[in-house]
């Protein structure tokens, strides 16, 4: 299938999730596809992987790689692809769609808890299901995105490559439509706008026109011929990691202002927890700042 | 006349629920606008914002050099 066909599968599955303007249908429809995510699981067990392995590696963290500007950039870039700041504007504007109310927020968290345990599910079996690639030495600089199911066709088999690429081309589905939308939310917010997916297409003309110009854009630049997808990939999320500290305190402030929030106002364990974020990825951003425009201080704080 | 006063009587109250359930989502859509004045910020929280911002402009640079490194 040639690129531009993927993108306008994806374009047309937006267009599809959003056309009948009820954020009931477009929930269902994104749920129906994230379903998929999973597959990476059976991929996973396809590889073999040496489960005490494994499990010695998910209690103790090892075998860690040293400290390089280019682990930071892959754990930076991990963060950002969990952690990011457009979900906030899309976690708000969502459940005021979704027309969730006080009595909601425990059915919510349930929600959250389910969904961050599935998604670290499919991530960890994702890494379980390349590490055969690893084990020989190949890495990301030899592939690109999809090029990863075709070289484990030999070590998984036919079946299993196809069940990854069926993986990697809902995750990447999941992810364009979802931060389409976020980025049509943030933009509605901030320009004062009707921002909502049950709008009718009259009165959400904005709302619809910088959703669909942020997914067509995205696939444009997919297309550019030689672009390092892998690298955008990376960087992307290392954006989003360095813009989530002002996001998160923004928050942090919101969550505690009781006129705003009344006897919701943030606990104090959650509000030390988001201190300790917050600090974490400051840090983290600055010590990859260092480690960009200051090498040789990088390499004094143990860098190389 | 009568007979629609006759049918208007015959919405329960249950249907009246559910007619409100239905319109409630688009209702809460409706009132997405500012409701709270806009906040007066005290010292520390502008300069805690305005730390942060820098701090984000100064890393999108630290992004774009690091960019431009990677293509030379």
């Amino acid at each position: 299938m040639p690129p531009w066909a993927a993108v306008v599968s994806a374009l047309a599955f937006l267009c599809l999730a959003v056309i009948t303007h009820r954020y009931w249908t477009w929930e269902r429809t994104l749920l129906a596809i994230a379903v998929f995510n999973l597959v990476f699981v059976p991929v996973a067990l396809l590889a073999h992987p040496d489960w005490h392995s494994v499990g010695r590696a998910l209690l103790t963290w090892k075998p860690l790689p040293g400290l390089s500007k280019d682990t930071l950039i892959i754990v930076l870039a991990d963060i950002g692809a969990t952690v990011t700041p457009w979900m906030l504007f899309f976690q708000q504007s969502a459940t005021v769609d979704k027309g969730l109310t006080k009595k909601d927020i425990h059915l919510g968290r349930i929600d959250t808890v389910v969904g961050a345990a599935l998604a670290a599910t499919a991530a960890v079996a994702t890494i379980l299901a390349t590490a055969p690639l690893f084990a020989r030495h190949m890495t990301a600089e030899n592939f690109q995105a999809a090029e990863f199911a075709q070289a484990l066709r030999p070590l998984i088999g036919r079946f299993g490559a196809a069940l990854f690429a069926l993986g990697i081309v809902e995750a990447g589905m999941v992810a364009s439509v979802t931060i389409s939308i976020s980025s049509a939310y943030a933009f509605g917010e901030v320009a004062r706008r009707p921002h909502s997916l049950n709008l009718p297409m009259a009165e959400g003309r904005v709302f619809y026109s910088v959703l669909f110009l942020c997914a067509v854009t995205a696939g444009a630049i997919v297309l550019i011929p030689g672009l390092p997808l892998i690298y955008v990939v990376l960087l992307v999320n290392v954006v989003a990691v360095l813009a989530m500290p002002p996001a998160l305190v923004f928050l942090f402030m919101l969550a505690n202002d009781r006129e705003v929030m009344g006897d919701l106002v943030s606990p104090t364990w959650a509000n030390i927890l988001t201190t300790g974020v917050v600090v974490f990825l400051a840090l983290a951003g600055i010590l990859f700042g260092i480690s960009v425009i200051a090498p040789s201080i990088f390499a004094f704080l143990g860098g190389k | 006349m009568p007979s629609k006063d006759k049918n208007h009587s015959l919405i329960s109250f249950a249907d009246q629920e559910l007619v409100l359930e239905s319109l409630e989502r688009d209702q809460l859509a409706g009132l997405k606008k500012p409701l709270i004045p806009r906040r007066r910020l005290k010292g520390l929280e502008k300069f805690v914002l305005w730390s942060l911002r820098i701090y984000l402009i100064f890393m999108m640079a630290v992004v774009v050099y690091q960019v431009w490194i990677g293509t030379h």
